[in-house]
């Protein structure tokens, strides 16, 4: 009895890994192929530490408590009408994945558009009171194991490679104060969620990944990388 | 662009639309303006007539609605950034689609406080915030040139 009934959880957990497998390449097909930049990644070699934290190798499934069939639901919701992460995730997750965010919060951009879009503003974000940030350990982490190689960032945190050589730079944002800035799970329907863009709170490179309000400019701190 | 539809390319119409790959990426436009540049880059490295067609794409893009011009000003922003680290591969006339972007940022100055629906749906709101801090951190410093004209 005890034997068939273990059979039978093997069993169902093999079709659920399946399916789960079947949604990726489904995702792959939607969103990878035809995507150069892709296409370049998935070729390339990189390295130890690299590949631990590769930009859509899928490395979010596992850490959100979803299942194909949530994911591919809320995937197919047009953008501005899906769900409230709490309709899909338990408190004490949502609990326990905004506490990563609470010592601060970082993200990089290339250094032209930081030029751009944070230089010229008085704050940083988007016109929806959004802006895409990581938890600032997460950061710290990269920039060790980047020691000093932007394509360390680049493939970290899912940047076609060349990006910021391309940008002049990189610059690293960090707040440290964030208490008030309403630190919540992306929904997808932000501005800046992209075609990218999965629920659960994960980057689809595996980063943790959350939105805050608009962040004051008066609050950030700026450290600029050149690169090698 | 071989196609001849360069200003859709820039613009991101339909298919066209380059999504950053990247959610920290920061870029707030109708297409990922990066990607579409490095796109001519390499173009260029292939065929002389790329360098042309950005230029045109460019100057089309000012005779077009205040989004269009909004994104010419965009990609102007993005050149001379890169002119400014000598970062630019290609010879453009800076300077002459500057001054014709300044006209244009005059004509449209109104339309560039509201909202600015591009044909791939992108809504940009308050355009003019990003044309004058553009103006105050490149143009300016870079350029000596003040496509708000000082205000007018």
């Amino acid at each position: 009895m005890n034997g068939s009934g273990n059979k039978a959880k093997r069993t169902k957990k093999w079709l659920n890994a399946a399916g789960v497998w079947l949604l990726i390449t489904a995702l792959l097909l939607l969103f990878g192929a035809g995507n150069p930049a892709f296409a370049e990644k998935a070729d390339s070699t990189p390295s130890a530490v690299a590949r631990e934290t590769a930009p859509h190798d899928w490395k979010w499934l596992g850490k959100a408590p979803l299942t194909a069939e949530q994911v591919q639901e809320i995937l197919a919701t047009p953008k501005g009408e899906r769900p409230d992460p709490s309709a899909y995730l338990d408190k004490k997750y949502i609990r326990r994945h905004l506490k990563e965010f609470r010592s601060g919060v970082s993200f990089v951009m290339g250094l032209d558009n930081y030029v751009m879009f944070v230089v010229a503003r008085k704050f940083i974000g988007r016109e929806d009171n959004s802006c895409f940030v990581m938890p600032k350990t997460v950061c710290d982490d990269i920039a060790k194991a980047a020691d000093g190689s932007l394509a360390v960032y680049e493939q970290a945190l899912g940047f076609e490679p060349g990006y910021f050589r391309g940008h002049g730079g990189l610059v690293r944002i960090d707040v440290l104060d964030v208490d008030d800035l309403h630190i919540r799970i992306p929904s997808g329907n932000e501005a800046g969620a992209n075609a990218w863009w999965l629920p659960g709170g994960y980057t689809s490179g595996g980063v943790p990944e959350a939105v805050s309000d608009l962040i004051p400019k008066s609050r950030i701190l700026v450290t600029r990388l050149q690169g090698e | 662009m071989t196609r001849g539809e360069v200003v859709p390319f820039l613009r991101g119409d339909g298919a066209y639309r380059k999504i950053p790959t990247s959610d920290f990426a920061g870029e707030d436009a109708p297409t990922d303006t990066w990607q579409v540049l490095r796109a001519v880059y390499d173009a260029a490295e292939e065929t002389a007539e790329a360098e042309k067609a950005l230029s045109d794409g460019i100057k089309t893009l000012l005779e077009g609605t205040a989004g269009d011009v909004y994104l010419a000003i965009l990609y102007l922003t993005r050149l001379s950034l890169a002119e400014q680290g000598n970062r630019l591969p290609l010879k453009l006339p800076l300077r002459e689609l500057l001054s014709a972007a300044r006209e244009k940022a005059a004509k449209y100055r109104e339309e560039f406080f509201g909202e600015l629906v591009f044909p791939n749906g992108f809504v940009k709101k308050a355009a003019m915030e990003d044309i004058k801090g553009w103006n105050e951190a490149v143009f300016l410093p870079c350029c000596g040139l003040d496509i708000l004209q000082n205000g007018k």
